[in-house]
């Protein structure tokens, strides 16, 4: 089983004179799980129009330091197990980065106009290898403060 | 005014020709004016114009393309079409051993002629008998397809990444550019002959990061937009003349303010703009029509029993067609003149 890190259920903010969001964690936001905290976070990868837009912010008080949060991420997303790949949850992003082709875009420069299945299956591979590492510019949403 | 007239659920993308409508079900069927015509895939078809709807299948990982007009199916292979270079000619990719060449097909003869092998970068637009080509969001080249050789390349680094490449109007290539780090968004246009950058237009415009779309049918560039906001915000216009370059209106569209309409997605079909939007709340609830020209607020409405957000709005045939996050396809239909 893999923890939900997320919540954006304490509030969810855009600064003014930026595009994108903020999360910033509430007073719960470490021990918060469950599909909601998820379904919100698959729920902002369908609005912004490219990673950049989108930031997590985690509060530096508890003790947490971005390397930590980033390797809880890409558990969340990628299994590292005897049969490596994405987990059902990493699908599920890669599905909703897929369906937002502004976004999807943004992430590669090279999709072909009207991406056929193939296509489809190469990216996801692409999106396998960003999230299986997380020094990639991927993670870079999340942030210690 | 609409009224809402069927809602389908467990649909996983949808698209159109504005006159034709096509959805993918999560059952991996795909539908076409509501006539099955195949499973196992996982993507929407794409339309070439009114003349012919590609897909693609899941289980072999070829294509197939339908001449709406004759309604034949040809199959295609691992050759995907991009772009319509003529009536039965095509830009397209063939995937050969895991590499794509570009290729183009006549349809009817099947006869290929090899541009190029193994490309790894993205093909944008097709202009006369141009490519225009993005790689790694910072150089733009001009691919001729007539010699094989690039005739310009341009870095655009200083203005930041590469958005979209829009239209090519004329001789105007028009570009939209996003430097995140300084907030920073540009509308480039460039000699379409040459790569010479000709306007910079950003600078004192809240032009939106993507959202900006080339409007064939008035010949203007569009930029509308909003933040994603809780909080009452407007919803800016931005149009420029895409032969000239001139802005045409930036404005604030004072229609939506009263009932804090705050613009997500849009569409523009038959001179109105066809819009989601968000309210009070984070996520899109609302959908709408403004009058291009006048920008009244014609009709407005909550979508009932909607999940999530409105993750993609389409409109045909007098229909709009709204999904929302969980897969729930809400579908209106026109019941009276808004004139």
């Amino acid at each position: 089983m893999h923890q939900y890190l997320i919540d954006v259920t304490y509030f969810v903010q855009n600064y003014a004179g930026r595009n994108g969001f903020y999360v910033v964690l509430g007073p719960e936001g470490m021990r918060s799980r469950g599909p909601y905290q998820f379904a919100a976070m698959l729920s902002l990868i369908l609005r912004v129009t490219s990673m950049n837009q989108l930031e997590y912010w985690f509060d530096a008080k508890k003790k947490v330091t971005e390397s930590q949060i980033k390797e809880k991420f890409k558990l969340m997303m990628y299994d590292n197990g005897p049969n490596p790949g994405l987990t059902p949850q990493g699908l599920q992003v890669f599905n909703a980065i897929w369906s937002n082709t502004a976004l999807r875009g943004n992430l590669w420069s090279d999709i072909p106009t009207n991406p056929d299945e193939d296509d489809k299956n190469t990216y996801q591979g692409k999106f396998e290898d960003i999230v299986s590492s997380t020094n990639s510019l991927f993670y870079n949403f999340i942030k210690v403060k | 005014m609409f009224k809402l007239k069927e809602v389908k659920t467990d649909i996983s993308c949808i698209s159109t020709n504005n006159k034709m409508f096509c959805y993918n079900t999560k059952q991996e069927e795909l539908f076409l004016d509501e006539i099955k015509i195949h499973t196992i895939t996982s993507l929407c078809g794409y339309f070439f114009s009114n003349e012919y709807f590609l897909y693609s299948n899941k289980d072999d990982y070829t294509n197939s393309i339908i001449d709406l007009r004759s309604k034949i199916t040809y199959s295609l292979g691992k050759v995907s079409l991009q772009f319509q270079k003529s009536n039965n000619e095509f830009v397209a990719l063939e995937k050969v051993e895991g590499k794509r060449n570009l290729v183009i097909l006549d349809l009817l003869s099947k006869e290929k002629k090899l541009i190029q092998e193994n490309i790894s970068f993205g093909i944008k637009l097709l202009s006369n008998n141009n490519l225009i080509i993005n790689e790694v969001w910072i150089t733009l080249k001009s691919l001729s397809l007539l010699t094989g050789k690039y005739e310009w390349e341009v870095d655009l680094s200083e203005y930041g990444e590469i958005r979209t490449v829009l239209a090519a109007v004329q001789d105007n290539l028009w570009v939209l550019v996003n430097d995140y780090k300084n907030n920073r968004h540009s509308l480039l246009c460039l000699d379409v002959t040459s790569g010479r950058i000709m306007q910079v237009l950003g600078e004192g415009l809240r032009l939106s990061d993507a959202h900006v779309k080339y409007i064939e049918e008035k010949q203007t560039l569009l930029s509308f937009k909003s933040s994603i906001s809780a909080v009452p915000s407007p919803s800016t216009l931005i149009e420029i003349d895409a032969t000239t370059g001139q802005v045409l209106r930036n404005i604030t569209v004072e229609s939506m303010l009263a009932p804090n309409l705050k613009v997500g997605l849009w569409q523009y079909h038959n001179n109105k703009l066809f819009f989601t939007a968000n309210t009070t709340m984070m996520t899109t609830t609302h959908i709408g029509v403004l009058d291009y020209d006048t920008l009244q607020l014609l009709w407005y409405t909550e979508v009932p029993d909607r999940k999530g957000l409105l993750k993609d709005l389409q409109v045909a045939d007098d229909k709009i067609y709204v999904l929302d996050q969980v897969g729930t396809l809400h579908i209106f239909e026109k019941e009276s003149s808004i004139e």
